[in-house]
Protein backbone atom coordinates (compact mmCIF):
# COMPACT_ATOMS: atom_id res chain seq x y z
CA UNK A 1 0.00 0.00 0.00
CA UNK A 2 1.20 3.48 -0.84
CA UNK A 3 2.51 5.61 2.00
CA UNK A 4 0.34 8.67 1.51
CA UNK A 5 2.11 10.96 3.97
CA UNK A 6 5.44 10.72 2.13
CA UNK A 7 6.07 14.00 0.34
CA UNK A 8 9.65 13.70 -0.85
CA UNK A 9 11.87 10.96 -2.24
CA UNK A 10 15.43 12.20 -2.54
CA UNK A 11 18.10 10.58 -4.72
CA UNK A 12 21.35 12.14 -3.59
CA UNK A 13 24.31 12.36 -5.97
CA UNK A 14 26.93 12.04 -3.25
CA UNK A 15 27.33 11.54 0.48
CA UNK A 16 27.45 15.28 1.11
CA UNK A 17 24.11 15.78 -0.58
CA UNK A 18 22.58 12.90 1.37
CA UNK A 19 23.83 14.28 4.64
CA UNK A 20 22.70 17.81 3.81
CA UNK A 21 19.19 16.56 3.03
CA UNK A 22 19.03 14.59 6.28
CA UNK A 23 20.25 17.56 8.30
CA UNK A 24 17.89 19.97 6.54
CA UNK A 25 14.83 17.76 7.09
CA UNK A 26 15.75 16.51 10.56
CA UNK A 27 13.57 13.81 12.06
CA UNK A 28 11.08 14.02 9.19
CA UNK A 29 13.60 12.31 6.88
CA UNK A 30 15.02 8.80 6.94
CA UNK A 31 17.82 7.26 4.88
CA UNK A 32 16.81 4.03 3.17
CA UNK A 33 18.64 1.13 1.60
CA UNK A 34 16.18 -1.33 0.09
CA UNK A 35 13.38 0.43 1.94
CA UNK A 36 11.64 -2.85 2.79
CA UNK A 37 10.86 -1.80 6.36
CA UNK A 38 9.67 1.72 5.62
CA UNK A 39 7.54 0.70 2.64
CA UNK A 40 5.40 -1.23 5.11
CA UNK A 41 5.64 0.95 8.21
CA UNK A 42 6.68 4.52 7.63
CA UNK A 43 6.13 6.42 10.89
CA UNK A 44 3.58 9.23 10.50
CA UNK A 45 6.17 11.91 11.32
CA UNK A 46 8.43 10.79 8.44
CA UNK A 47 7.62 12.66 5.22
CA UNK A 48 10.86 12.27 3.24
CA UNK A 49 13.17 9.42 2.27
CA UNK A 50 16.79 9.67 1.20
CA UNK A 51 17.70 6.74 -1.04
CA UNK A 52 21.26 5.72 -0.19
CA UNK A 53 21.36 3.12 -2.98
CA UNK A 54 22.05 5.92 -5.48
CA UNK A 55 25.52 6.21 -3.91
CA UNK A 56 28.44 3.86 -4.72
CA UNK A 57 28.15 1.99 -1.44
CA UNK A 58 27.43 -1.51 -2.77
CA UNK A 59 30.68 -3.47 -2.61
CA UNK A 60 32.67 -6.14 -0.79
CA UNK A 61 36.39 -5.41 -0.69
CA UNK A 62 39.09 -7.39 1.05
CA UNK A 63 41.91 -5.21 2.34
CA UNK A 64 44.75 -5.69 4.82
CA UNK A 65 42.67 -4.56 7.76
CA UNK A 66 39.71 -6.76 6.91
CA UNK A 67 36.63 -7.10 4.78
CA UNK A 68 34.79 -3.93 3.89
CA UNK A 69 31.11 -4.33 3.03
CA UNK A 70 29.34 -1.26 1.67
CA UNK A 71 26.17 -0.21 3.46
CA UNK A 72 23.93 -0.63 0.42
CA UNK A 73 25.25 -4.07 -0.52
CA UNK A 74 22.20 -6.29 -0.72
CA UNK A 75 21.90 -9.38 1.42
CA UNK A 76 21.81 -11.45 -1.81
CA UNK A 77 25.11 -9.94 -2.98
CA UNK A 78 26.68 -10.83 0.35
CA UNK A 79 25.20 -14.33 0.17
CA UNK A 80 26.85 -14.90 -3.23
CA UNK A 81 30.18 -13.21 -2.52
CA UNK A 82 33.11 -15.60 -2.80
CA UNK A 83 35.32 -13.81 -0.22
CA UNK A 84 32.55 -13.97 2.36
CA UNK A 85 31.93 -17.63 1.55
CA UNK A 86 35.43 -18.30 2.91
CA UNK A 87 35.31 -15.85 5.81
CA UNK A 88 34.77 -17.41 9.26
CA UNK A 89 33.50 -20.64 7.73
CA UNK A 90 31.08 -18.70 5.55
CA UNK A 91 28.86 -17.86 8.50
CA UNK A 92 27.41 -14.75 6.83
CA UNK A 93 26.08 -16.59 3.74
CA UNK A 94 25.06 -19.48 6.01
CA UNK A 95 22.94 -17.08 8.05
CA UNK A 96 21.57 -15.15 5.07
CA UNK A 97 20.25 -18.35 3.52
CA UNK A 98 17.85 -18.38 6.47
CA UNK A 99 16.72 -14.76 6.13
CA UNK A 100 13.39 -14.33 4.33
CA UNK A 101 13.06 -15.06 0.64
CA UNK A 102 15.37 -14.58 -2.33
CA UNK A 103 13.20 -11.61 -3.37
CA UNK A 104 13.62 -9.96 0.02
CA UNK A 105 17.38 -10.54 0.05
CA UNK A 106 17.64 -8.98 -3.41
CA UNK A 107 16.21 -5.75 -2.00
CA UNK A 108 17.26 -5.57 1.65
CA UNK A 109 20.69 -4.12 2.38
CA UNK A 110 23.27 -4.75 5.06
CA UNK A 111 23.00 -1.15 6.19
CA UNK A 112 19.24 -1.37 6.44
CA UNK A 113 19.50 -4.51 8.55
CA UNK A 114 22.03 -2.93 10.88
CA UNK A 115 20.34 0.46 11.23
CA UNK A 116 16.87 -1.12 11.46
CA UNK A 117 18.21 -3.24 14.34
CA UNK A 118 15.18 -5.45 14.74
CA UNK A 119 15.27 -7.57 17.89
CA UNK A 120 14.93 -10.71 15.82
CA UNK A 121 17.63 -9.71 13.34
CA UNK A 122 19.88 -12.58 12.32
CA UNK A 123 22.27 -10.11 10.66
CA UNK A 124 22.94 -8.13 13.84
CA UNK A 125 23.60 -11.33 15.81
CA UNK A 126 26.26 -12.47 13.35
CA UNK A 127 27.88 -9.03 13.00
CA UNK A 128 28.22 -8.85 16.80
CA UNK A 129 29.78 -12.30 16.94
CA UNK A 130 32.24 -11.35 14.20
CA UNK A 131 33.23 -8.19 16.10
CA UNK A 132 32.17 -5.92 13.24
CA UNK A 133 32.78 -2.20 13.10
CA UNK A 134 30.47 0.36 11.51
CA UNK A 135 31.86 3.27 9.47
CA UNK A 136 29.85 6.48 9.79
CA UNK A 137 30.06 9.65 7.73
CA UNK A 138 28.83 12.81 9.43
CA UNK A 139 30.98 15.24 7.50
CA UNK A 140 34.01 13.40 8.83
CA UNK A 141 34.55 9.65 8.70
CA UNK A 142 34.79 7.65 11.89
CA UNK A 143 34.15 4.15 13.15
CA UNK A 144 32.26 2.61 16.02
CA UNK A 145 31.96 -0.98 17.19
CA UNK A 146 28.63 -2.55 16.29
CA UNK A 147 28.61 -3.97 19.81
CA UNK A 148 28.64 -0.44 21.27
CA UNK A 149 24.96 0.10 20.65
CA UNK A 150 24.68 3.46 22.39
CA UNK A 151 27.63 4.91 20.50
CA UNK A 152 26.33 3.52 17.22
CA UNK A 153 22.88 4.99 17.82
CA UNK A 154 24.44 8.33 18.71
CA UNK A 155 26.62 8.36 15.61
CA UNK A 156 23.72 7.47 13.35
CA UNK A 157 21.63 10.32 14.70
CA UNK A 158 23.97 12.79 13.04
CA UNK A 159 25.49 10.74 10.27
CA UNK A 160 24.97 7.92 7.82
CA UNK A 161 26.33 4.40 7.77
CA UNK A 162 28.73 3.92 4.87
CA UNK A 163 30.17 0.46 5.46
CA UNK A 164 30.71 -2.43 7.82
CA UNK A 165 34.22 -3.66 8.48
CA UNK A 166 34.93 -7.24 9.52
CA UNK A 167 38.31 -8.04 11.12
CA UNK A 168 40.98 -9.49 8.84
CA UNK A 169 40.42 -13.08 7.88
CA UNK A 170 42.12 -15.77 9.95
CA UNK A 171 42.20 -19.51 9.34
CA UNK A 172 41.94 -20.00 13.11
CA UNK A 173 38.62 -18.22 13.43
CA UNK A 174 35.56 -20.43 13.15
CA UNK A 175 31.92 -19.51 13.43
CA UNK A 176 28.50 -21.09 13.22
CA UNK A 177 24.94 -19.80 13.22
CA UNK A 178 21.82 -21.49 14.56
CA UNK A 179 18.27 -20.20 14.15
CA UNK A 180 15.05 -21.35 15.69
CA UNK A 181 11.84 -20.16 14.07
CA UNK A 182 8.23 -21.25 13.98
CA UNK A 183 8.45 -21.84 10.24
CA UNK A 184 11.28 -21.80 7.72
CA UNK A 185 10.13 -18.35 6.64
CA UNK A 186 9.48 -16.73 9.99
CA UNK A 187 11.83 -14.44 11.91
CA UNK A 188 13.80 -15.99 14.73
CA UNK A 189 12.25 -16.83 18.07
CA UNK A 190 15.90 -17.24 19.00
CA UNK A 191 19.15 -17.13 17.08
CA UNK A 192 22.70 -17.94 18.14
CA UNK A 193 26.06 -17.16 16.61
CA UNK A 194 29.29 -18.46 18.09
CA UNK A 195 32.67 -17.29 16.91
CA UNK A 196 35.75 -19.06 18.24
CA UNK A 197 39.45 -18.53 17.70
CA UNK A 198 41.07 -21.88 18.19
CA UNK A 199 44.29 -23.68 17.56
CA UNK A 200 44.13 -27.47 17.18
CA UNK A 201 40.74 -27.47 18.91
CA UNK A 202 42.10 -25.46 21.89
CA UNK A 203 40.02 -22.37 22.28
CA UNK A 204 41.86 -19.07 22.59
CA UNK A 205 38.88 -16.76 22.52
CA UNK A 206 35.13 -17.18 22.07
CA UNK A 207 32.19 -14.90 21.49
CA UNK A 208 28.66 -16.19 21.85
CA UNK A 209 25.79 -13.92 20.81
CA UNK A 210 22.04 -14.37 21.11
CA UNK A 211 19.28 -12.57 19.24
CA UNK A 212 15.50 -12.63 19.29
CA UNK A 213 15.49 -13.17 23.04
CA UNK A 214 13.05 -11.28 22.20
CA UNK A 215 15.32 -8.27 22.56
CA UNK A 216 18.14 -7.03 20.38
CA UNK A 217 21.18 -9.26 19.99
CA UNK A 218 23.57 -9.35 22.90
CA UNK A 219 26.77 -11.19 23.78
CA UNK A 220 27.08 -13.72 26.60
CA UNK A 221 30.53 -12.96 28.03
CA UNK A 222 30.43 -15.52 30.85
CA UNK A 223 29.59 -18.35 28.47
CA UNK A 224 32.40 -17.25 26.17
CA UNK A 225 34.88 -17.11 29.05
CA UNK A 226 34.24 -20.74 29.98
CA UNK A 227 35.86 -21.68 26.68
CA UNK A 228 39.01 -19.61 26.97
CA UNK A 229 42.01 -21.92 27.16
CA UNK A 230 39.78 -24.97 27.10
CA UNK A 231 39.95 -27.74 24.60
CA UNK A 232 36.80 -27.58 22.51
CA UNK A 233 35.02 -30.87 23.09
CA UNK A 234 31.81 -32.35 24.51
CA UNK A 235 32.60 -31.36 28.10
CA UNK A 236 33.61 -27.74 27.47
CA UNK A 237 30.71 -27.33 25.06
CA UNK A 238 28.26 -28.60 27.70
CA UNK A 239 29.66 -26.14 30.26
CA UNK A 240 29.41 -23.24 27.81
CA UNK A 241 25.86 -24.18 26.84
CA UNK A 242 24.59 -24.47 30.41
CA UNK A 243 26.38 -21.25 31.38
CA UNK A 244 24.74 -19.53 28.41
CA UNK A 245 21.30 -20.75 29.44
CA UNK A 246 21.85 -19.41 32.95
CA UNK A 247 23.33 -16.12 31.75
CA UNK A 248 20.82 -15.29 28.99
CA UNK A 249 18.18 -12.63 29.53
CA UNK A 250 15.10 -14.06 27.85
CA UNK A 251 11.47 -13.04 27.81
CA UNK A 252 8.01 -13.90 26.53
CA UNK A 253 6.44 -12.79 23.29
CA UNK A 254 3.96 -14.28 20.83
CA UNK A 255 6.61 -16.55 19.33
CA UNK A 256 7.88 -18.26 22.48
CA UNK A 257 7.88 -18.17 26.25
CA UNK A 258 10.94 -17.24 28.26
CA UNK A 259 11.02 -20.77 29.63
CA UNK A 260 11.14 -22.27 26.14
CA UNK A 261 13.69 -19.73 24.96
CA UNK A 262 16.01 -20.67 27.82
CA UNK A 263 15.92 -24.28 26.65
CA UNK A 264 16.63 -23.10 23.11
CA UNK A 265 19.65 -21.11 24.30
CA UNK A 266 21.31 -24.25 25.63
CA UNK A 267 20.45 -26.27 22.53
CA UNK A 268 21.46 -23.49 20.14
CA UNK A 269 24.80 -22.77 21.79
CA UNK A 270 25.61 -26.47 21.91
CA UNK A 271 24.74 -26.96 18.24
CA UNK A 272 26.78 -23.94 17.18
CA UNK A 273 29.83 -25.08 19.15
CA UNK A 274 29.54 -28.67 17.92
CA UNK A 275 29.49 -27.31 14.36
CA UNK A 276 32.58 -25.25 15.13
CA UNK A 277 34.33 -28.25 16.65
CA UNK A 278 33.79 -30.12 13.41
CA UNK A 279 35.13 -27.17 11.44
CA UNK A 280 38.20 -26.81 13.68
CA UNK A 281 39.07 -30.45 13.13
CA UNK A 282 38.18 -30.33 9.47
CA UNK A 283 40.30 -27.22 8.94
CA UNK A 284 43.38 -28.84 10.50
CA UNK A 285 44.19 -25.73 12.47
CA UNK B 1 7.52 13.15 -9.13
CA UNK B 2 8.69 11.76 -12.44
CA UNK B 3 10.91 8.73 -12.94
CA UNK B 4 12.49 7.26 -16.03
CA UNK B 5 12.62 3.51 -16.25
CA UNK B 6 12.93 0.76 -18.82
CA UNK B 7 9.82 -1.38 -18.50
CA UNK B 8 9.78 -4.61 -20.48
CA UNK B 9 12.32 -3.23 -22.91
CA UNK B 10 10.61 0.15 -23.47
CA UNK B 11 11.91 3.38 -21.97
CA UNK B 12 9.14 5.08 -20.04
CA UNK B 13 8.74 8.34 -18.14
CA UNK B 14 6.24 7.76 -15.37
CA UNK B 15 4.62 10.12 -12.88
CA UNK B 16 4.56 8.56 -9.43
CA UNK B 17 3.79 9.60 -5.87
CA UNK B 18 6.80 9.48 -3.49
CA UNK B 19 5.14 6.84 -1.32
CA UNK B 20 3.80 4.68 -4.15
CA UNK B 21 4.96 1.07 -4.34
CA UNK B 22 6.37 -0.49 -7.47
CA UNK B 23 3.46 -2.92 -7.42
CA UNK B 24 0.93 -0.09 -7.54
CA UNK B 25 2.81 1.68 -10.31
CA UNK B 26 3.07 -1.43 -12.47
CA UNK B 27 -0.58 -2.36 -12.13
CA UNK B 28 -1.55 1.24 -12.90
CA UNK B 29 0.49 0.89 -16.09
CA UNK B 30 -1.50 -2.19 -17.05
CA UNK B 31 0.96 -4.86 -15.95
CA UNK B 32 -1.73 -7.03 -14.42
CA UNK B 33 0.49 -10.10 -14.37
CA UNK B 34 1.98 -8.49 -11.26
CA UNK B 35 -0.43 -9.69 -8.58
CA UNK B 36 -1.08 -8.36 -5.13
CA UNK B 37 -1.42 -11.22 -2.69
CA UNK B 38 -0.28 -10.43 0.82
CA UNK B 39 1.18 -6.96 0.31
CA UNK B 40 3.87 -7.75 2.86
CA UNK B 41 6.53 -9.69 0.98
CA UNK B 42 5.43 -13.16 2.01
CA UNK B 43 3.57 -14.65 -0.96
CA UNK B 44 5.72 -13.63 -3.95
CA UNK B 45 2.75 -13.05 -6.28
CA UNK B 46 4.08 -9.55 -7.06
CA UNK B 47 7.58 -10.74 -8.01
CA UNK B 48 9.23 -8.76 -10.83
CA UNK B 49 12.80 -8.45 -12.06
CA UNK B 50 14.67 -5.25 -11.21
CA UNK B 51 17.86 -5.24 -13.29
CA UNK B 52 17.40 -9.00 -13.55
CA UNK B 53 17.02 -9.64 -9.81
CA UNK B 54 13.72 -10.97 -8.50
CA UNK B 55 12.15 -8.64 -5.94
CA UNK B 56 8.79 -8.23 -4.25
CA UNK B 57 7.20 -5.25 -5.99
CA UNK B 58 5.04 -4.69 -2.92
CA UNK B 59 8.17 -4.09 -0.82
CA UNK B 60 9.83 -1.63 -3.21
CA UNK B 61 9.07 2.03 -3.61
CA UNK B 62 8.23 2.86 -7.24
CA UNK B 63 11.03 5.43 -7.17
CA UNK B 64 13.48 2.52 -6.97
CA UNK B 65 12.80 1.87 -10.66
CA UNK B 66 14.32 5.21 -11.71
CA UNK B 67 17.25 4.54 -14.02
CA UNK B 68 16.74 0.81 -13.83
CA UNK B 69 15.21 -1.99 -15.87
CA UNK B 70 11.99 -3.64 -14.76
CA UNK B 71 10.77 -6.89 -16.29
CA UNK B 72 7.31 -8.25 -15.58
CA UNK B 73 5.83 -11.46 -16.88
CA UNK B 74 4.39 -9.46 -19.79
CA UNK B 75 7.91 -8.70 -21.01
CA UNK B 76 9.56 -12.09 -20.59
CA UNK B 77 8.74 -13.75 -23.92
CA UNK B 78 10.48 -12.70 -27.13
CA UNK B 79 7.58 -12.05 -29.48
CA UNK B 80 5.79 -15.36 -29.90
CA UNK B 81 8.65 -17.34 -28.41
CA UNK B 82 8.20 -18.09 -24.74
CA UNK B 83 11.09 -17.82 -22.35
CA UNK B 84 12.50 -21.31 -21.60
CA UNK B 85 11.15 -21.10 -18.05
CA UNK B 86 7.66 -20.23 -19.31
CA UNK B 87 7.87 -23.07 -21.82
CA UNK B 88 9.02 -25.50 -19.14
CA UNK B 89 6.07 -24.53 -16.92
CA UNK B 90 3.73 -25.28 -19.83
CA UNK B 91 5.46 -28.53 -20.72
CA UNK B 92 5.34 -29.78 -17.14
CA UNK B 93 1.79 -28.56 -16.51
CA UNK B 94 3.12 -26.55 -13.58
CA UNK B 95 0.10 -24.27 -13.56
CA UNK B 96 -3.25 -24.55 -11.91
CA UNK B 97 -5.17 -21.38 -11.05
CA UNK B 98 -2.22 -19.34 -12.31
CA UNK B 99 -2.22 -16.63 -9.66
CA UNK B 100 1.26 -17.47 -8.38
CA UNK B 101 2.65 -18.39 -11.80
CA UNK B 102 4.07 -15.01 -12.95
CA UNK B 103 5.97 -14.57 -9.69
CA UNK B 104 7.10 -18.19 -9.63
CA UNK B 105 8.40 -17.96 -13.22
CA UNK B 106 10.28 -14.71 -12.59
CA UNK B 107 11.85 -16.06 -9.40
CA UNK B 108 13.00 -19.08 -11.38
CA UNK B 109 14.47 -16.88 -14.11
CA UNK B 110 16.61 -14.99 -11.58
CA UNK B 111 17.55 -18.16 -9.72
CA UNK B 112 18.75 -19.88 -12.90
CA UNK B 113 21.04 -16.93 -13.69
CA UNK B 114 23.12 -17.97 -10.68
CA UNK B 115 22.58 -21.74 -10.67
CA UNK B 116 23.37 -23.65 -13.86
CA UNK B 117 22.36 -27.12 -12.71
CA UNK B 118 20.53 -26.79 -9.41
CA UNK B 119 19.45 -29.60 -7.15
CA UNK B 120 15.78 -29.99 -6.27
CA UNK B 121 16.59 -28.77 -2.77
CA UNK B 122 18.15 -25.59 -4.16
CA UNK B 123 15.12 -25.07 -6.39
CA UNK B 124 12.76 -25.47 -3.46
CA UNK B 125 14.76 -22.93 -1.44
CA UNK B 126 14.71 -20.53 -4.37
CA UNK B 127 10.92 -20.56 -4.64
CA UNK B 128 10.36 -20.49 -0.88
CA UNK B 129 9.16 -16.93 -1.33
CA UNK B 130 6.44 -17.90 -3.81
CA UNK B 131 3.37 -19.46 -2.26
CA UNK B 132 1.12 -21.71 -4.33
CA UNK B 133 -2.21 -22.70 -2.77
CA UNK B 134 -3.18 -25.16 -5.54
CA UNK B 135 -0.30 -27.54 -6.04
CA UNK B 136 2.27 -29.38 -4.01
CA UNK B 137 5.11 -27.55 -5.80
CA UNK B 138 6.32 -30.80 -7.40
CA UNK B 139 5.48 -29.70 -10.94
CA UNK B 140 7.02 -26.26 -10.48
CA UNK B 141 10.22 -27.88 -9.23
CA UNK B 142 10.19 -30.23 -12.23
CA UNK B 143 9.61 -27.27 -14.57
CA UNK B 144 12.50 -25.29 -13.15
CA UNK B 145 14.74 -28.35 -13.35
CA UNK B 146 13.65 -28.83 -16.96
CA UNK B 147 14.37 -25.17 -17.75
CA UNK B 148 17.83 -25.49 -16.21
CA UNK B 149 18.54 -28.33 -18.60
CA UNK B 150 17.44 -26.33 -21.66
CA UNK B 151 19.56 -23.89 -23.63
CA UNK B 152 20.96 -21.06 -21.52
CA UNK B 153 19.50 -17.68 -22.33
CA UNK B 154 21.19 -14.40 -21.50
CA UNK B 155 18.56 -11.79 -22.20
CA UNK B 156 16.33 -12.14 -19.17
Amino acid sequence: MAIHHLREYIRPKDLGEALAALHRLGTSARPIGGGVDLVRHTPPDVSALVDMTTLPLAYVREEENGLHIGATTTLAEIERNTSLAEYADGVLPEMLGRVGSMQLRNLATLGGALVGAHPWSDVVTVLLALDATAAIHDGDDHTVLVADRAALRGSLSGGVLTEVLLPARSANVHAAFVKFSLSAFDVAMLNVCACVRCSKARCEDARIVLGGTPWLATALPRAGETLQGAELGPDSIAVAATTAAAEAQVGDDRRATAEYRRILVEVGVRRALVAILGRCKGGGT
Amino acid sequence: MKIETTLNGCRRAVDIRPGETLLEMLRRLGMHGVKEGCGSGDCGACTVLLDGSAINACLAFAAKAHGHTVTTIEGLASGDTLHPVQQAFLDEGAIQCGYCTPGMVLSAVDFLRHHQRPTDDEIRRAIAGNLCRCTGYAKQVAAIRRASESEPREDA
